[in-house]
């Protein structure tokens, strides 16, 4: 494997996040940290990517957030998919796979 | 680094609540950072350095995002029917005076007076949205960038419309269509294709 990624293409970081909360509502960081394990260290995923989408999920409707506590009672923010937010995860997932179907029968393995 | 994310937070120009939630936010994945690093035998700071990244590319992402959290579709829609009705009114009681490049130039300066806070921005965020699959079409979710550019376009047809009945009414039924009467249209129109064009060609951060 390579080095780790900073850069990942706003809409597939949407996608990622997507796929991610479809699995289970999580925090920010506990988000980021599912993406860089999924990745197997090929990913970094950093603050200044990650809640500008969450926000952007937000504001369309895609995502919602809940505040609770964290063991030591800091505010904390948690995201969970809205029935829109399936809808949205379910058409990212198809059109990404397909993008990546097609880079791979474009640009050979 | 909780002071640096606290002056950072304090200096982004966003709305004063939504500061509040990003620095809650912010500091939540510091912390998080921080545990997990200590868990892990590593170096909490570093760890916390990490997590943060680029300032200035959180500053760029966040500026674009949150002003959007402060005006809702009800509020661009009063401000874009306010300035539709200032732009009918004195299109058509500005005589001559208003019928060409002036009347068209005051048109636009009151559509972006009145323009909700960071409007552009604002449209840019809702034509890179993820389309809305309706009953019969999909398209753009509908936004306050949206509401604002589509009530702006339409409400001075509507007063004319209006005027033109009423006047039609007490028998005066000539109707003259000064050319900055489309100023405002064509304008939108134009923005949205160029912005339109762009959410789809160019590359997202």
């Amino acid at each position: 494997m390579g080095r780790s990624r900073d850069v990942v293409p706003r809409g597939a970081l949407r996608a990622l996040v997507l796929a991610i909360l479809a699995e289970g509502d999580l925090h920010g960081y506990a988000l980021a940290r599912r993406l860089e394990e999924r990745a197997r260290g090929t990913l970094k995923i950093r603050e200044g990517s990650l809640y500008p989408a969450l926000h952007e999920l937000e504001l369309e409707g895609a995502v919602e957030a809940t505040w609770t506590r964290a063991p030591d009672g800091r505010r904390r923010r948690v995201y969970s998919l809205t029935s829109a937010g399936k809808r949205t995860a379910k058409g990212a997932r198809a059109e990404w796979l397909a993008i990546a179907d097609l880079l791979q029968s474009l640009l050979g393995t | 680094m909780r002071d640096e994310l606290e002056r950072f937070v304090a200096s982004l120009a966003i709305p004063e609540d939504r500061k509040a939630v990003v620095l809650a936010e912010l500091g939540d994945h510091l912390a998080c950072a921080r545990e997990t690093a200590a868990r892990e035998g590593r170096d909490p700071d570093a760890a916390e350095r990490d997590a943060l990244g680029s300032l200035e590319a959180l500053r760029r992402s966040l500026e674009s995002v949150e002003p959007a959290f402060r005006v809702s579709r009800w509020h661009a829609l009063g401000r874009g029917a306010l300035a539709g009705v200032l732009v009918a009114v004195a299109l058509d009681q500005g005589g001559a005076l208003m019928r060409g490049a002036l009347g068209a130039v005051f048109a636009l300066a009151v559509v972006l007076l009145l323009a909700p806070p960071r409007v552009l921005e604002l449209l840019r965020a809702e034509l890179r949205a993820s389309p809305v699959r309706g009953t019969l079409v999909s398209g753009s979710p509908i936004g306050p960038a949206l509401v604002y550019a589509f009530t702006v376009m339409s409400t001075p047809f509507c007063v004319w419309i209006a005027l033109i009945v009423v006047r039609a009414q007490s028998g005066v039924t000539a109707v003259d269509v000064p050319w900055s009467a489309f100023a405002v249209m064509m304008a939108v129109y134009a923005v949205l294709f160029v912005e339109g064009v762009r959410a789809r060609l160019v590359p997202a951060r």
